[in-house]
């Protein structure tokens, strides 16, 4: 019977090559569910193109990834984060006056649209009248 | 051949946004940190360079925090991507750099939006820009 402690073992076996190789097969295998979400009410997947090397992203980006369940809880809400560590919800100016008062001049801070269609807002905009 | 010369570099970054109710990142974008300056009030934010748009645009909330009475602006319609939006002209002072401000026009949006904008007035009017999509490098240059 495989065991991951066995198997472990014998990749660190493998040749440099073969575990970049295995690296590779594994992030194909596994794909967009890399990322668990922390919060167990509302279980939610995140993906991330392949593309990317997880260990430059910001954190705050690492922990909105692996929190999904934001997404519903603080729609119309902005969400100011500093590394890893959530600090508040709520209009811009209630984000970073909490920040303030913890000592963060400078948070992290990312508006949740309402519906999803809403991320587009703006994009590509042009006059209409 | 034609030979262009930057002064300052930046990196793409990802961007959070969301694909059916799933957190997501986009492929890294041109997306830079900026500070808005209005009378004494700074605020700093993250705004994608936006080639596409015609007009550079912020979330209303960051002009309230900047101390501005957004709805006094001129009113400007503006279609997008996600759907009608509208904007009001203010002029403020765009940060992008340490030693480099220049007085701008945007608007801010009426409703929230979660993706601070840099299009063609308030920003490519005043800056030259270069992307190099495959190494994720921004290049930019005051336009005199």
């Amino acid at each position: 019977m495989i065991t991951l402690e066995k198997l472990v073992g014998e990749v660190k076996q493998l040749s440099r090559n073969e575990q970049k190789h295995l690296l590779e097969i594994l992030q194909r295998e596994v794909g967009s569910n890399r990322f668990a979400k922390t919060s167990p009410s509302e279980p939610r997947e995140s993906s991330i193109p392949d593309s990317f090397n997880f260990e430059t992203i910001d954190p705050e980006l690492k922990w909105l990834m692996g929190n999904g369940w934001i997404l519903e809880k603080y729609r119309g809400e902005y969400l100011a984060l500093k590394g890893d560590e959530f600090i508040a919800h709520g209009t811009l100016g209630e984000v970073l006056a909490e920040s303030k008062r913890r000592g963060i001049d400078h948070p992290f801070t990312q508006y949740i649209p309402k519906t999803e269609k809403e991320w587009l807002l703006g994009q590509g905009n042009y006059p209409i009248d | 051949m034609y030979t262009v010369e930057y002064q300052y570099r930046f990196a793409y970054r990802p961007l959070f946004y969301e694909i059916e109710g799933k957190p997501t990142l986009t492929e890294p974008r041109p997306a830079i940190p900026v500070a808005l300056h209005h009378g004494l009030l700074k605020l700093q934010a993250i705004a994608l360079i936006d080639s596409g748009s015609t007009y550079s645009l912020f979330d209303y909330q960051i002009g309230k925090e900047l101390g501005i009475d957004v709805r006094s602006g001129r009113l400007q319609r503006l279609s997008s991507l996600g759907g009608v939006v509208l904007g009001y002209a203010h002029s403020i002072e765009l940060e992008i750099a340490e030693g480099w401000r220049f007085a701008t026009e945007v608007l801010f949006s009426d409703d929230a939006i979660p993706r601070n904008l840099l299009g063609h007035y308030g920003f490519h009017e005043h800056v030259a820009v270069g992307l190099q999509g495959k190494t994720g490098q921004i290049y930019l240059r005051p336009e005199n």
